[in-house]
């Protein structure tokens, strides 16, 4: 395959988004003529348990609409500065973990989504991340969201990110019991993820391996009111993706 | 209402809303079984590999977790045989064109009305219907021979195929049986349920000398 620029790379992922979003929304669309139809009908207004499944599917379908558009928006508004760049882009933090999260659910949208919750004190605010080092912890996020079992279809994956306090490191918790740092080793890479391309046009699909191996960079860290709490080390993390 | 006609439909769809539009259209009639993924529908096929699929019909989104089904495809043999269609957003003269390349029965873009669905579907089992019935014919000197049980096509095919339309036990076993072991009656049985069939269209076959059968017709070669 021929070389490309991050600037390429980034063009051709936000077709390939363009596509998945529109995709998507013609499918939600589809539940919500339908129920809307099944609705109108005197059949279905006689059977009131089965008008309630309507009336929640339709409910339902209507905000996968709306969060597939409010994605779609967060995430081609984050790359279109980086079109015109010179230079590589550069992420903050707040960005990186939102857009990986944003990506993470387009690409993989079986999955549960994430509702992230990011507090950062002043002391890493300064840490930026690349496009390649996004597009990996996009993979962190869908490692842990392939893991939580959804129970009801609005089921969202509660993940807060923050500063561990006294170290450079970031700490991200979830629900006690849902992730296994374990399964990171056999589950984290998937070379048919639709992300992978990317990564590797990149030249740095590499770095999967040394995330799933790195036990300094990704752990667990403790439990505590009901969370699993795992360090992520921001500087190793870095460091790791300069080694050359 | 429950389903009655005994039928299937594989659904590939990973959409869970789809899913239930198919299941409020189609579960009262049909036996619906889902694939989230192409690889899980993989191995339903390796499971089926021996099956006749006359009353199984596939319904497949272009676009699923574990790649795209006008990938899976491209090999032409895998679904070769089978009956599928087609359901799908996209909406590309491209996409359209390479499903019905690939073998596809129909094509329905997504958003599509309900009884759109039901009729398509009908039709197409129909279609089926039709088929294994033309299949159940052999065509002979002129005539349509019709409502045979496949060995008794193949049996039949084989004494119009043979030199005089003379056949011996050991040709019809290898050729209707094959390697599976039957009872020597069974030839028998066989001969004497194609005699009847025939019979009202004019043919007999005849016990030969030798071990040996001929398929004649009465008008013609009854006293030859």
């Amino acid at each position: 395959m021929k070389d490309l620029t991050t600037e390429q790379i980034i063009l051709s992922m936000c077709l390939d988004i363009s596509g998945k979003v529109n995709h998507d929304l013609l499918g939600s669309m589809h539940v919500v003529n339908f129920c809307a139809e099944e609705m109108a009908s005197l059949q279905l207004q006689e059977q009131p348990s089965r008008f309630k499944d309507y009336s929640a599917k339709l409910r339902h379908s209507t905000l996968q609409m709306s969060e597939s558009i409010r994605l779609s928006r967060l995430v081609v508004n984050t790359l279109k500065p980086c079109i015109d760049f010179q230079a590589e882009p550069r992420f903050s933090l707040q960005d990186s973990f939102t857009l990986a999260a944003g990506l993470s659910h387009i690409f993989q949208r079986h999955l549960p989504a994430l509702k992230i919750d990011q507090r950062y004190s002043k002391k890493t605010r300064h840490a930026s991340f690349s496009f390649p080092q996004v597009l990996v912890i996009s993979f962190l996020f869908d490692w842990m969201a392939a893991q939580f079992p959804q129970h009801d279809s609005d089921g969202l994956l509660s993940v807060i990110i923050e500063d561990l306090p006294d170290s450079e490191m970031l700490q991200f918790s979830v629900p006690a019991g849902v992730v296994k740092i374990e399964s990171i080793l056999t589950d984290f890479i998937q070379p048919h993820h639709p992300l992978y391309q990317y990564l590797a046009s990149c030249k740095e699909e590499s770095f999967l391996n040394i995330i799933a191996k790195d036990r300094d960079i990704i752990g667990l860290l403790r439990e505590r009111e009901c969370r699993d709490y795992f360090y992520f080390h921001v500087d190793l993390f870095s460091r790791a993706f300069n080694r050359d | 209402m429950s389903n009655t006609t005994g039928r299937q439909i594989w659904i590939l769809e990973d959409d869970p809303g789809c899913r239930f539009v198919y299941d409020e259209i189609l579960k009262d009639y049909y036996q619906l079984i889902y694939f989230e993924k192409i690889s899980e529908f993989e191995i339903q096929l390796e499971k089926y590999q021996d099956h006749h699929f006359h009353d199984i019909l596939i319904i497949a989104d272009l676009t699923l977790q574990d790649g795209h089904f006008m990938t899976f495809l491209a090999d032409a043999t895998r679904l070769e045989g089978k009956a599928f269609i087609i359901v799908s957003s996209d909406e590309e003269m491209n996409s359209i064109r390479q499903a019905f390349k690939g073998g596809a029965i129909d094509y329905l873009t997504k958003p599509f009305k309900k009884t759109e669905l039901i009729v398509k579907i009908e039709n197409i089992f129909n279609q089926i219907e039709k088929r294994l019935e033309k299949d159940r014919e052999v065509y002979l000197d002129g005539q349509i021979i019709s409502n045979l049980t496949e060995r008794q096509v193949t049996l039949l095919r084989l004494f119009i195929d043979s030199e005089d339309r003379e056949v011996n036990r050991q040709v019809v076993l290898e050729h209707v049986w094959g390697d599976m072991n039957v009872h020597p009656k069974t030839v028998d049985v066989h001969l004497y349920n194609l005699r009847r069939k025939i019979h009202p269209y004019g043919y007999l076959i005849r016990s030969e000398r030798g071990g040996k059968w001929k398929l004649l017709s009465e008008r013609i070669d009854r006293n030859s």
